[in-house]
């Protein structure tokens, strides 16, 4: 099918790149979140395709070279993103704000795992205790609540900050 | 140089093939690269000629739409909202690109509240009427099996499909037409191993038994054929009077609906042949792929060299595709599969719109997405009518 060719074949190419399934995730995230907020200039849908394309090479290109050392210098098997630039990046004021409000929006359950984890880092089990979850419903809700965040921050801040913004 | 040097390293990346060494270097040239424009070149000819051999999985993919809707659940700061038509229009087909993807995994949504209560709708499924020579009528679903006999043919019907046995030498072969309702879709077997899937309002007449020196049968609506081969007896599809598709072999698809002005033969494989006798005698000889748009009104039959073959085939895979269609023509695949009427009491919104989504859906999912994609609507006649009302 039509959609489900055009995410395929993004995921496709940000997987080859970057050897990472999460990053493959987060940059399909960041192109159809674009997609979404340049639908206000976007006049002829007919040439989606084109569009698309065009739209993920900039991305995708941007986004390999701003975390070059990151993809091309680690042992290729090493799927995790650090958070250092994020966290840095999200500690200053502008974006903490955003961040806070992200984190108030999240579904209660979403925001407390998101807030024991990332706040108070906790491993996954320790906070699937403290809440009487399972650690798979921890790491599901974690998964989800980082990428909101991660949407909710892009749409606010923008396509430039987003490259460096590896928050999951 | 070091451009040439990027590209080479490129594609070994791609195929895998990277020493450590190499792929240290890869990572420093582009991490140093002034100008992107070399590595965006890369990056669209991959996205043009890949191999797609990853997916993303489901699970990803429902967190990327969730966190998606997540975050424009309210309006972001920095984007303005003035909003002309063309906009809206373009809004609502780009959404759809996105969203169709979330609909297509979640066929069944659970946990979403709807505004406004609607009367719902199931989508359309097996079901048929066969009109038998005599004028008999059995009504045909996908509950039971059953065997009948019609003349010296014998029909087996076997969940939502028909195959027809011809005994020998029946020198009186008989007409049968399998007539599939709004919301219907069927499958038949015709005596010489040819088979025909008929979409939602639409019609074949056949004989119980080829046993002239062609194969002749007729359509209306929607049909794919995946014809027996037979080269002694050519196959024949008469769309009307003057318009017909001589087959040497082969898989098509005919969309020739009466509501529609245009009359499709989009070949998949093999040969077909396309006469058109209204105004002057016209024939095309299509290749895989290509696809001939008749036009009975302007009296004129156009070839279409590439035709995107999964846009045409999505109602084969149980999907309805909106790529670059209007929402008139949405609508019609929606008011043929849901057995709705459709009225545009004003002017017909000119919305182009992509992507697409499953067929498998009852009707609220169908219009919650047009309703997300501000298309105003209203539903009366306890779920029967659909009146778009912007």
């Amino acid at each position: 099918m039509v959609f489900r060719y055009y995410r395929d074949k993004v995921f496709n190419i940000a997987y080859k790149l970057t050897g990472s399934r999460e990053m493959a995730d987060d940059i399909v995230q960041d192109i159809f979140l674009q997609v979404w907020l340049k639908r206000s200039i976007m006049a002829d849908v007919q040439h989606f395709k084109a569009y698309l394309f065009t739209l993920s090479r900039n991305y995708i290109a941007r986004y390999i070279k701003r975390n070059a050392r990151l993809i091309f210098t680690q042992a290729s098997e090493n799927d995790g993103v650090p958070e250092e630039a994020a966290d840095r990046l999200l500690q200053e004021k502008e974006y903490a704000g955003i961040l806070q409000q992200a984190i108030a929006r999240l579904p209660a359950q979403q925001a407390e795992v998101y807030r024991l984890s990332k706040q108070e880092g906790l491993k996954r089990e320790e906070v699937a205790g403290i809440m009487g979850i399972s650690p798979e419903t921890v790491k599901a809700h974690l998964a989800l609540a980082m990428r909101s965040i991660r949407a909710y921050c892009m749409m606010r801040l923008g396509i430039p900050v987003l490259v460096y913004l590896l928050i999951s | 140089m070091n451009e040439t040097r990027l590209s080479y390293l490129f594609k070994k990346l791609l195929d895998q093939s990277l020493s450590p060494a190499e792929k240290e270097e890869l990572g420093m040239l582009i991490e140093q690269q002034r100008d992107d424009a070399p590595l965006e070149e890369l990056i669209q000819q991959a996205l043009e000629d890949a191999p797609v051999e990853h997916r993303m999985d489901d699970q990803a993919t429902r967190q990327v739409l969730d966190a998606i809707r997540f975050a424009d659940s309210e309006p972001a700061l920095h984007v303005s909202h003035r909003r002309s038509w063309l906009r809206t229009a373009a809004a609502a087909a780009v959404f759809i690109a996105v969203a169709a993807t979330a609909y297509y995994y979640w066929p069944v949504r659970s946990g979403r509240t709807p505004v406004v209560k609607v009367e719902d709708v199931q989508p359309g499924g097996n079901k048929a009427l066969l009109t038998l020579a005599d004028g008999r009528v059995v009504a045909l679903d996908s509950s039971s099996t059953q065997t009948m006999q019609q003349g010296a043919a014998s029909i087996h019907k076997q969940g939502g499909q028909l195959v027809y046995t011809a005994a020998r030498n029946s020198n009186q072969p008989e007409f049968n037409t399998l007539r599939t309702p709004r919301g219907g879709q069927f499958k038949v077997q015709l005596p010489d191993g040819t088979n025909v899937w008929l979409n939602a309002a639409s019609s074949l007449r056949y004989p119980t038994d080829f046993n002239g020196t062609e194969r002749l049968v007729q359509v209306s609506g929607e049909a794919f054929f995946e014809v027996a081969k037979d080269a002694a007896r050519p196959f024949r599809v008469a769309v009307s009077k003057h318009h017909s598709i001589i087959v040497l072999g082969t898989r098509f698809n005919v969309k020739a609906y009466n509501d529609d002005a245009i009359a499709k033969t989009t070949l998949l494989d093999g040969a077909v042949k396309v006469t058109f006798s209204m105004g002057k005698v016209q024939e095309v000889q299509l290749q895989p792929g290509q696809q001939a748009q008749v036009s009975a009104a302007d009296e004129t039959m156009q070839l279409v060299k590439q035709v995107n073959l999964d846009q045409e085939m999505a109602w084969r895979s149980d999907a309805f595709s909106f790529e670059g269609q209007t929402l008139e023509e949405i609508m019609k695949q929606i008011s043929r599969w849901y057995d709705i009427d459709v009225v545009f009491p004003g002017k017909v919104p000119d919305i182009s719109f992509g992507g697409g989504m499953s067929r498998e859906v009852n009707l609220k999912e169908v219009l919650d997405f047009l309703r997300d994609s501000r298309v105003h609507y209203k539903l009366e006649s306890n779920g029967k009518k659909l009146i778009i009302t912007q």
